[in-house]
């Protein structure tokens, strides 16, 4: 880690543990996601947002233009408003047109480059781009609300309170496309850039500027100004699907990086002694504002809304359990995490998150750590044994599997020819399971511990004589040096729920309010109660916002 | 048409999955074709015909100093090769090798130094030290044909939809307007 100076820390909480699916779909965002460290990153550059551009018509369509210089580079979130018929308009990344379609920019565009995107991008993936577009991006309204506000606005009143507070949003991104795809630049050409470098700093940019246009466009439409306590709940809608559940997958390396400065947090403020009283108050009000924020959590999925329930039954239980002699005790907060296996995995997890909201001198530092510049390779000069070790020590849970069994093998990944997206089938029903994605990295490794348990010598003679064993040997070493790189369940079982691995990457993208919509596909909501374009002077205290409504 | 980086490193790796290239090399060819794309755009046309199979696993012969790797596909023997130099063995022989370009992408984008001397259908190639880091990404030129024919493999990879996967889709495939 580049964080030299280490504070003290607790040991780490266990990969076996943290790396189960069920706890990384009980992931809740945290002072270290993405979009907080976005935030504190332009909060502490003092950025300005400019709005260069602004030609709509009085329906809101047209385009817009919003220019900002971070980290000694301009970037310019060029936006595009068309007037969409209601039945186009859905949440699925397969659609074909949108509300609003966007390019982040690198640097100031001239009128060419701004016509040329202002042609481009609401066609999204049916268009090409260049290496001066670094995030595309496009977002329906939530018409419900959007039409509301405007017509609130027009009318000289305020927006219904509740309807914003249940919402949420005015706008829903259903995609945000960075690191080359449809010819956009790849990362590797912001990647050492100061600001934009974090992983998906570009893209959280990109989201941050969509949804103060949302605000714009609102009440440009409408004719007046939303009052500045809505316009601060109204983050940005995101409705996120298969085609992000296999990135923790492919990018072992960075779920390591995330889940180890997340979990490195945790040991250094497990370690902390003792709690002054400013932090022991900051606890109390953050606990408060949690209750505050589960009451206002209301989704229709069943499952989904048992486990808030559940949260909201432990959370008064929990809160009640912080008594002044805990607080005031021997190293609280560890005892406050000790305790919490007596909650659900939700509330172990919110615990967690609320742990690390107060202590951010103690732990932003590690937000630097989140990229890594390395991939995975291969220790050639490793032999058997000691990779058989390996095996043993890491994935036995792994061979331990029978695959064969129905209930384990029950699905399959694959990639859809007809969208090209990522999808899971049922294999006992559906064709396809013979060319299925190489998602069953479990079944991969209990397949190299078959093939290994009788070589001797090298890795690269097993190697050479088993190739087919090449990538699962690479993601054995990995993880033995990289202990948070893997999922530690079957991807292939019938328990597999997609909407665990969503959620896990959405926390640290900064998400909440997950609204899930089937164990495969989720609504989220991002930057509610984030600073507006004018507020980065106070940009770091909108952990799980509530509405003062 | 230009292409970025991520585009030909994940089309050649689907290509590769497509054309029956075990997991762990596509991987590694889909990193020397990123290589490829930035510094050599041209030598991208071999792709298509390096994914031909069968693909025979190469045979490795450790000798006092000199290793020797038998076989014949490039998309087969970079990995053992960069396996081999990253070992420690500072000498390889290989003989008859189809498209060696792919054999000393591979090495560089690895940051592996090698010096190469063919002699005849005989391609010996020397450890030496440190590659230069590869160079940034910015997007490249592939011809239409070979991207055509890079996409045809991948097809191989893609499961066609049926009523019943569009139904279990990623959402619930409604419209949407709350």
């Amino acid at each position: 880690m580049k964080d030299m100076d280490q504070p003290a820390q607790m040991p780490l909480r266990a990969p076996e543990t943290v790396m189960r699916l069920r706890r990384m779909g009980a992931a809740f965002p945290h002072r270290l996601s993405f979009l907080r460290t976005l935030m504190r990153n332009l909060a502490a550059e003092n950025v300005k947002v400019e709005r260069t551009v602004w030609e709509m018509d009085a329906g809101g369509f047209g385009h817009a233009v919003y220019q900002v210089r971070f980290g000694g580079f301009d970037y310019a979130l060029v936006a595009v408003s068309t007037d969409l018929p209601p039945d186009m308009r859905t949440d699925r990344v397969i659609a074909t047109a949108w509300d609003t379609a966007y390019v982040l920019y690198d640097g100031v565009p001239d009128q060419s480059e701004i016509d040329r995107i202002v042609a481009s991008a609401p066609h999204q993936e049916a268009s090409r781009y260049c290496e001066r577009d670094l995030v595309l991006s496009r977002a329906n309204k939530s018409v419900r609300l959007f039409d509301h506000v405007v017509k609130s606005l027009q009318a000289g009143q305020q927006p219904d309170r509740d309807l914003v507070q249940s919402t949420g949003y005015l706008m829903r991104t259903t995609a945000v496309y960075g690191n080359g795809k449809f010819g956009i630049a790849d990362r590797g050409r912001i990647q050492d850039r100061p600001g934009l470098g974090g992983p998906f700093m570009a893209e959280m940019l990109t989201v941050w500027l969509i949804r103060g246009f949302t605000h714009d466009l609102a009440e440009f439409v409408g004719g007046a100004p939303l009052d500045l306590d809505l316009k601060r709940h109204l983050g940005i809608g995101n409705s996120t699907g298969l085609g992000m559940a296999p990135f923790l997958v492919n990018h072992p390396m960075l779920l390591d990086a995330w889940m180890h400065v997340r979990e490195t947090a945790l040991a250094r403020v497990r370690a902390i002694d003792a709690l002054s009283p400013d932090q022991i108050e900051r606890i109390y009000t953050l606990v408060t504002r949690v209750a505050d924020h589960i009451a206002q959590w209301k989704v229709p999925d069943e499952i989904a809304a048992e486990r808030i329930a559940t949260l909201a039954r432990e959370w008064p239980v929990f809160a009640a359990s912080l008594t002044p002699e805990l607080m005031l005790g021997s190293k609280p907060i560890h005892a406050i995490v000790n305790a919490s296996d007596q909650w659900s995995v939700d509330t172990q997890e919110l615990i967690v998150a609320l742990m690390l909201e107060p202590f951010g001198e103690l732990i932003d530092g590690l937000a630097d750590c989140m990229a890594t510049p390395f991939s995975p390779k291969i220790d050639p000069t490793m032999d058997c044994a000691a990779l058989r070790q390996h095996i043993q020590t890491d994935w036995q849970w792994a061979c331990d599997i029978e695959y064969s069994a129905p209930d384990q093998c029950a699905q399959f990944w694959y990639v859809s020819e007809e969208k090209l997206e990522p999808r899971l089938g049922n294999r006992h029903e559906e064709d396809g399971a013979d060319i299925e994605s190489p998602l069953d990295i479990a079944r991969q490794v209990k397949s190299l511990s078959h093939a290994l348990s009788d070589w001797n010598g090298s890795v690269i003679t097993f190697l050479a004589a088993h190739p087919e064993h090449r990538s699962a040997v690479r993601r054995v070493q990995t993880l033995a040096q990289y202990p948070y790189a893997e999922i530690r369940d079957n991807l292939i079982s019938d328990q597999c729920l997609p909407i665990d691995m969503l959620r896990c990457k959405l926390s640290f993208f900064g998400a909440a309010k997950f609204d899930p919509k089937s164990d495969r596909w989720t609504r989220i909501t991002l930057a509610q109660g984030a600073p507006l374009f004018d507020e980065l002077d106070n940009a770091d205290d909108w952990w799980l916002p509530v509405s003062g409504l | 048409m230009k292409r970025s980086i991520n585009e030909i490193s994940g089309m050649v790796l689907k290509a590769g999955r497509g054309a029956g290239l075990p997991l762990g090399h596509c991987e590694d060819l889909a990193l020397a074709a990123g290589y490829m794309a930035k510094t050599d755009p041209l030598s991208l046309d071999i792709l298509p015909r390096a994914l031909k199979a069968p693909f025979a696993a190469p045979r490795v012969d450790f000798q006092a100093d000199i290793t020797i790797v038998n076989g014949e596909q490039a998309v087969m023997v970079a990995p053992i090769v960069v396996d081999v130099l990253r070992a420690g063995h500072s000498v390889v022989s290989l003989a008859d090798i189809d498209h060696p370009q792919i054999i000393f992408a591979l090495c560089a984008a690895c940051q592996i130094g090698v010096m190469h001397e063919f002699s005849g259908t005989k391609l010996t190639l020397s450890r030496s030290g440190e590659a230069a880091a590869p160079p940034s990404p910015s997007p490249a030129t592939i011809a239409q044909s070979v991207w055509d024919a890079l996409d045809a493999l991948a097809q191989n990879t893609y499961v066609p939809a049926t009523e019943a996967s569009r139904l279990a889709g990623a959402g619930a495939g409604l419209t949407d307007n709350d």
